[in-house]
C-alpha cells in the first residue's frame, strides 16, 4: 500500500466513522420516531446538537486532571480503532501495525475513558453507571474476541487485513457463520443501546456515566457514542461480511455506507420495539452466549 | 564479574550494620546506601551482559572433600534479566521504606536486616548454578521473608499467616530436597550440568523416577510463585507484611520462582518428546490461578488482598506462555520462541508493576492508615503522583496498550492461540490451548475491572479530609513509584529492545537450537512484527510508535476544537438529583462495585462458600472417633483424674484433721509427753 492510498484511506476511515456518525444517529433518531408514529428531528438535528453543546458553558464539579483529559480520550481511541477497520477495500490503513488484540484494546481503551470520566466525576449515580459499564464490557469483550479469534484461526493470521482477505477469497464456512450470528447477537450490547443502554439508564440513574457532564465534554462522549455505534456496525459488515468488494475505492466505501445503513437500521429497529434489560440479565444473556460462541472456535479447529 | 561479589558483599554488609542501629531513619539511609550501590553494580553488569551477550562462569568455592558441590556462579542472559529486576525493585522497595517504615510501631531491627538478606539472597538464587547451594539460596530467602510476614507479631493473623507460609513452603522445600539427594545418589555432583546429563540417563531408563523428580521440582516452584491450588498461603501471607516488602514478595519473589521453572526445564530438565507433556501442566495449572485468582480479586474489598490475588493471577500468565513454550519446543519451535519471550517478558515486566502497585497501596496506608478500599475514597488529592503511578499501573496490568503488559500479553494470548494451525498436537490439545488462551483474553477485562475498582475507590471520589495524616508525600516515596511507572511506560513504547533481551535468554539458557531473532520477530525500533513460521509472513504486530503518533496528532486537533469552541468553565457542585447530600453519604464504597457480576461467581457447594470461585469460608468441622477411641486416647478422664481426685481428697481430710486437732495441741503435747514417758519407760523395764 503507497503513501497516497494510504492516506485516503486513512481519511476515508475518519470521516466515515467520527464525521458521518452523527448522520446515522439522526437516521435513527427519524426511524424512531417513525415507528413512534411522531415526525421527528431534521436529519442533521445531531450535528447541531454536537455543534451546540461545543459552545455550552463547562461546568466542573470537581478539581480532577482526570476529569478533562478523559473524554477526549474516548473520541480519540474510537477513531484509532477506526483505523484497523476497513472500508476502502480489503486491507484496513493500520492493518501492519497492529492486530486483532490491538483493536479489542483499543475497543476497551474507549470504556476506560468513559469509566474514568465518570469515576473522576464524583457523583454517585455516575459511579453506579460506571460500574455497569465495566460489567456490560467484560462480559461482551469475550464474544467479539471470540468470533474475531475464529476468523484468526481459519485465516492463518492475526491481522484484520489478512483475515478478510481469507473471507473474501475463501467464502463463507460454519465456523465463520457462527462467529457473524454470535457478532450480531451481542451487536447491541457492543453499541450500547437498549436492550444494554444499563450504564446511561435515563429514568433509573439520570444518564449514569453521563450525568456531571457539560458543554464539550458532553458533546465528546455523545459524538464517542454516536462514532462507536458506527464503528462496531463497520465491524460486522467489513469483517464478517466482506462482499462486495470491488476494486474502486470510491465504490467500496459506498457499499460500506449501504450495509452500514442497513446493520443501523435492523439495531434501530430492535432498540425501539425492546424495553431494557436489568444488568444481572444482561451478564447472563452476554455470558451464554460468549460461552456459546466456543462452538466456533472448535468448528475452525476442525477446519470447517 | 567482581561487580555481582561486590554488590551481594554490600548487601551483606548493609543486613549486618542495620541490625546494629537502632535510629529508624538512620539504618533506613543506610540501607538506601548499600542497596543503591549494590543496584548500581548489578544493573551494570546485567546490562554488560544483555547487550554484548557475554557469559560470566566462576567457582568461587568447592566442598570438594566433604561433598561434590559448589558455588558456581554463571550469569546468562537469563540470570542478567533477574539480576535487572532485583536490583530495580530492591532500590525502590528501600527508598521507599525510609520514611514508610516510620509510620510503624515495630523496630527496624526486624525490618531492614531480614529484608537486606532477602535481596542478597535473590541475587545468590539466580547467578548460582549448583543444586545444593540452590537450595541454600532458596532457604535463605524463604527464611528471611517469612521474618517479614510476622513483622507485626501482636497481630494474630499476622501469625497465623506466617504459620501457613512456613509450612507451605518448607513442604515445598522438602520435595527440593528430596529430587535433590535422589539426583545426587545417580549424578554424584550437584552441578547443573552434571545433573541435566543424570536426569537424562533416569528419564530414560527409568521414567517412573524421572518424571518423579520433574514432579518434585515443579511442586516445589509452583507453591512458592503461588500457583493454585499450592499456593493457598499467598492471599494471606503477602498483605502481612509491611508494603514495601509486599511489593519486593509480589513483584520479585514470586517471579524468582518463575525464574526457577525457566531455569530448570530449560538447561536443568533433558526435554525429550515424553517431558515436553509437562508443559501441558504447567500452562493448565498457571489457566487455573489466572482464572480463580483473578476472579477471587475482583471480589476482595482489601487493596493489598486484591493484588495478592492479582499476584497469584499473573504468574499464571507467565506459566501459560512457559507451558506453551515448553510444550511446543521440538514440535514448532518458532510458536515456542515467541511463547517463552512471552513469558519471560511478562516476569518482567509484572515485577515492576506489580511491584509498584504495592508501593501505591504502601503510600496510601501511610496516609489514612488503611488500605481498606471501603475507607478511603478521592486520595488524588493529597497524592496525584501516586494516583497517575497507580493508574500507569492498573493499565499496564491490565494489558492495555502502549503500557508494557500489552505487550507480553500479546505474545502469550497469540501464542496460545496460534497452536491451532500446528498441525502435528493432538485435537484435544490444541483445543485447550485455544480454550486457555481465550479465558486469559476474558481474564484480563476482569483484571482491569478490578485495577478500575482500586484506582476509582482510592483515588477518585470525595475527598474525606478527616482520615489524612499530615500533608504531601516526601520525594522518597514518590519518587521509586515514579521511576517504575516510567519504566512501564518505556519498556510498553519501544519493546524491541527488551523483546531481544528476552530471546536472548532463552537462547542461552536452553539446549536446543531455536530460530533465529531476525526469523521469529521483525523489530525496529518502531516496534515488533511476529512470525509463527518459517514460510508465513509477519501475522501479528504491534507498533506502538505510530499509534501514540496519530494519537497525539488527534488529541491535539479534538482538544484545539474546544479552545476554539472557547466554552466558559465555572465551577459547581455535585448534582445529587436536586437533593442536598454531605459527601460522606454519597461515597461509592468499593464494595459497591461489579456486585451484579460477584453473584454469579459466587456460589456455595457443600456448606463451602466460594467467592469469586475461591472457597472463603468453610464449615466448622464435625468429626467424631467412636467413643471408646475417644476413651482410650484421653486418660485423663477415666485413669488421671479420678486417682488425682482421690488423693487430693485423702490429703484435704488429712490436712482437715490435722486442722481440727490443731487447736489442741496442749493437748497434743501433753499427750505426745505421756506416750514418750510410756515408752521411755517400757524400754528401761521400768528401772529409772
Amino acid at each position: 500500500m503507497n503513501f497516497t492510498s494510504l492516506f485516503l484511506s486513512v481519511m476515508v476511515n475518519i470521516f466515515v466513522v467520527l464525521l458521518l456518525s452523527p448522520l446515522f444517529d439522526g437516521f435513527t433518531r427519524k426511524v424512531r420516531a417513525l415507528i413512534q408514529s411522531r415526525v421527528g428531528p431534521p436529519p442533521l438535528q445531531s450535528y447541531y446538537d454536537i455543534l451546540k453543546l461545543m459552545g455550552k458553558e463547562d461546568l466542573k464539579s470537581t478539581i480532577n486532571p482526570l476529569f478533562r483529559f478523559s473524554p477526549y480520550l474516548s473520541v480519540i481511541s474510537i477513531a484509532m480503532a477506526s483505523l484497523l477497520i476497513p472500508v476502502t477495500g480489503l486491507n484496513p490503513p493500520f492493518n501492519f501495525f497492529g492486530d486483532i488484540f490491538l483493536f479489542i484494546y483499543i475497543i476497551t481503551v474507549v470504556g476506560i475513558a468513559i469509566i474514568i470520566t465518570a469515576s473522576a466525576s464524583e457523583n454517585p449515580f455516575a459511579y453506579v453507571g460506571a460500574s455497569r459499564k465495566m460489567m456490560l464490557h467484560l462480559s461482551v469483550e469475550p464474544i467479539l474476541a471470540i468470533a474475531l479469534i475464529t476468523g484468526a484461526i481459519n485465516a492463518g493470521s492475526f491481522k484484520i487485513g489478512d483475515i478478510v482477505s481469507w473471507y473474501h477469497l475463501s467464502g463463507p464456512n460454519v465456523s465463520m457463520l457462527l462467529a457473524t450470528v454470535c457478532v450480531f447477537l451481542s451487536l447491541q450490547a457492543l453499541i450500547g443501546k437498549i436492550p444494554f443502554d444499563i450504564s446511561e439508564a435515563e429514568q433509573e440513574i439520570a444518564e449514569g456515566v453521563l450525568i456531571e457532564l457539560s458543554g464539550p465534554k458532553y458533546a465528546c462522549l455523545k459524538w464517542a457514542n454516536m462514532a462507536r455505534q458506527v464503528l462496531f456496525c463497520l465491524v460486522f459488515s467489513q469483517i464478517f461480511i466482506p462482499w462486495p468488494i470491488t476494486d474502486s475505492l470510491i465504490l467500496n466505501t459506498l457499499i460500506a455506507l449501504f450495509k452500514v445503513t442497513i446493520i443501523i437500521f435492523i439495531s434501530t429497529l430492535i432498540e425501539s420495539l425492546n424495553p431494557r434489560l436489568r444488568i444481572d440479565q444482561a451478564l447472563k444473556y452476554n455470558l451464554t452466549l460468549a460461552g456459546f460462541s466456543l462452538t466456533a472456535i472448535f468448528l475452525a479447529l476442525l477446519g470447517v | 564479574m567482581e561487580y555481582l561479589y561486590f554488590s551481594f558483599l554490600s548487601l551483606t554488609l548493609g543486613a549486618l550494620l542495620t541490625a546494629l542501629i537502632r535510629n529508624k531513619i538512620g539504618s533506613g539511609v543506610l540501607a538506601v546506601l548499600f542497596t543503591s550501590i549494590s543496584a548500581v553494580l548489578l544493573i551494570d553488569l546485567a546490562l554488560d551482559v544483555l547487550f554484548n551477550n557475554k557469559i560470566f562462569e566462576e567457582e568461587v568455592f568447592s566442598l570438594l572433600p566433604l561433598l561434590n558441590a559448589s558455588i558456581f556462579i554463571r550469569v546468562d542472559a537469563l540470570s542478567a534479566l533477574f539480576l535487572l529486576i532485583v536490583a530495580i525493585v530492591s532500590f525502590c522497595v528501600c527508598l521507599f521504606s525510609v520514611k514508610y517504615i516510620s509510620s510503624y510501631s515495630q523496630s527496624s531491627l526486624s525490618f531492614y536486616p531480614p529484608i537486606l538478606s532477602l535481596f542478597a539472597s535473590s541475587v545468590g538464587l539466580v547467578c548460582i548454578k549448583d543444586l545444593l547451594f540452590f537450595i541454600l539460596f532458596w532457604e535463605m530467602m524463604t527464611l528471611t521473608s517469612w521474618i517479614l510476614v510476622v513483622f507485626e507479631r501482636e497481630k494474630k493473623q499476622a501469625l497465623k499467616a506466617g504459620l501457613q507460609y512456613f509450612i507451605a513452603t518448607h513442604v515445598a522445600t522438602a520435595f527440593l530436597i528430596l529430587a535433590a539427594v535422589i539426583i545426587y545418589s545417580y549424578s554424584n555432583s550437584f552441578e547443573f550440568s552434571e545433573v541435566y546429563k543424570s536426569l537424562g540417563n533416569i528419564l530414560v531408563n527409568n521414567s517412573l523416577l524421572g518424571n518423579f523428580l520433574i514432579f518434585c521440582f515443579f511442586i516445589a516452584f509452583v507453591t512458592k510463585a503461588g500457583v493454585l491450588p499450592f499456593g493457598f498461603w499467598l492471599p494471606n501471607a503477602y498483605p502481612q507484611p509491611p508494603s514495601s516488602a509486599s511489593s519486593f514478595f509480589g513483584g520479585v519473589m514470586s517471579k524468582l520462582a518463575v525464574y526457577a521453572i525457566l531455569r530448570f526445564f530449560l538447561s536443568v530438565i533433558p526435554l525429550s518428546s515424553t517431558t515436553e507433556a509437562w508443559g501441558f501442566v504447567i500452562a493448565f495449572f498457571g489457566v487455573i490461578s489466572i482464572f480463580i485468582g483473578t476472579i477471587a480479586a475482583l471480589t476482595q474489598d482489601e487493596a493489598k488482598r486484591l493484588m495478592s490475588f492479582h499476584a497469584i493471577g499473573q504468574v499464571g500468565y507467565m506459566l501459560l506462555g512457559i507451558g506453551v513454550g515448553i510444550y511446543f519446543i521440538h514440535i514448532s519451535p518458532f510458536l515456542s520462541v515467541i511463547a517463552l519471550t512471552g513469558g519471560i517478558f511478562h516476569a518482567f515486566n509484572n515485577s515492576i508493576y506489580k511491584s509498584l502497585l504495592f508501593l501505591n497501596a504502601g503510600a496510601i496506608f501511610y496516609k489514612t492508615s488503611t488500605t481498606d478500599l471501603n475507607r478511603v475514597s478521592g486520595l488524588i488529592k493529597v497524592m496525584p503522583l501516586t494516583a497517575l503511578a497507580a493508574m500507569v499501573g492498573a493499565l499496564s496490568i491490565a494489558g492495555v496498550p502502549p503500557f508494557n503488559g500489552f505487550v507480553s500479553k500479546l505474545l502469550i494470548f497469540e501464542s496460545s492461540i496460534w497452536s491451532a494451525r500446528v498441525n502435528e498436537a493432538l485435537f484435544l490439545v490444541k483445543g485447550a490451548f485455544i480454550i486457555f488462551g481465550i479465558i486469559s483474553i476474558f481474564i484480563s477485562a476482569i483484571t482491569l475491572a478490578s485495577f478500575l475498582k482500586f484506582i476509582n475507590s482510592a483515588f477518585m471520589g470525595k475527598f474525606k479530609e478527616e482520615d489524612i495524616k499530615g500533608g504531601r508525600l516526601s520525594w522518597s516515596m514518590t519518587l521509586p513509584q515514579i521511576i517504575l511507572a516510567t519504566i512501564c511506560v518505556v519498556t510498553g513504547l519501544f519493546p524491541s529492545v527488551p523483546i531481544k533481551f528476552m530471546y536472548d535468554a532463552i537462547l542461552v539458557s536452553s539446549k536446543i537450537n531455536l530460530p533465529d531473532f531476525n526469523q521469529v520477530f521483525s523489530a525496529d525500533i518502531a516496534g515488533i512484527g511476529i512470525n509463527y513460521c518459517q514460510s508465513c509472513l509477519s501475522s501479528g504486530a504491534w507498533y506502538p510508535l505510530f499509534i501514540i503518533s496519530s494519537t497525539i496528532m488527534l488529541s491535539l486537533i479534538i482538544f484545539s476544537f474546544e479552545r476554539y469552541a472557547g466554552a466558559k468553565i465555572r465551577e459547581v457542585k455535585t448534582w445529587y438529583g436536586g437533593k442536598e447530600h454531605t459527601p460522606e453519604e454519597v461515597i461509592y464504597t468499593g464494595h459497591s462495585f461489579y456486585q451484579p457480576f460477584k453473584e454469579i461467581v459466587s456460589f456455595k457447594v457443600g456448606g463451602i462458600y466460594f467467592k469469586g470461585f475461591y472457597p472463603s469460608e468453610f464449615p466448622p468441622l464435625k468429626f467424631a472417633f467412636p467413643k471408646w477411641i475417644t476413651k482410650i486416647i484421653q486418660p485423663d478422664d477415666w485413669f488421671y483424674y479420678p486417682l488425682a481426685n482421690l488423693i487430693s481428697k485423702f490429703f484435704d481430710r488429712m490436712s482437715n484433721f490435722y486442722e481440727r486437732l490443731n487447736r489442741y495441741y496442749i493437748f497434743w503435747f501433753v499427750l505426745g509427753s505421756l506416750l514418750v514417758g510410756i515408752l521411755v519407760f517400757y524400754f528401761y523395764g521400768g528401772k529409772l
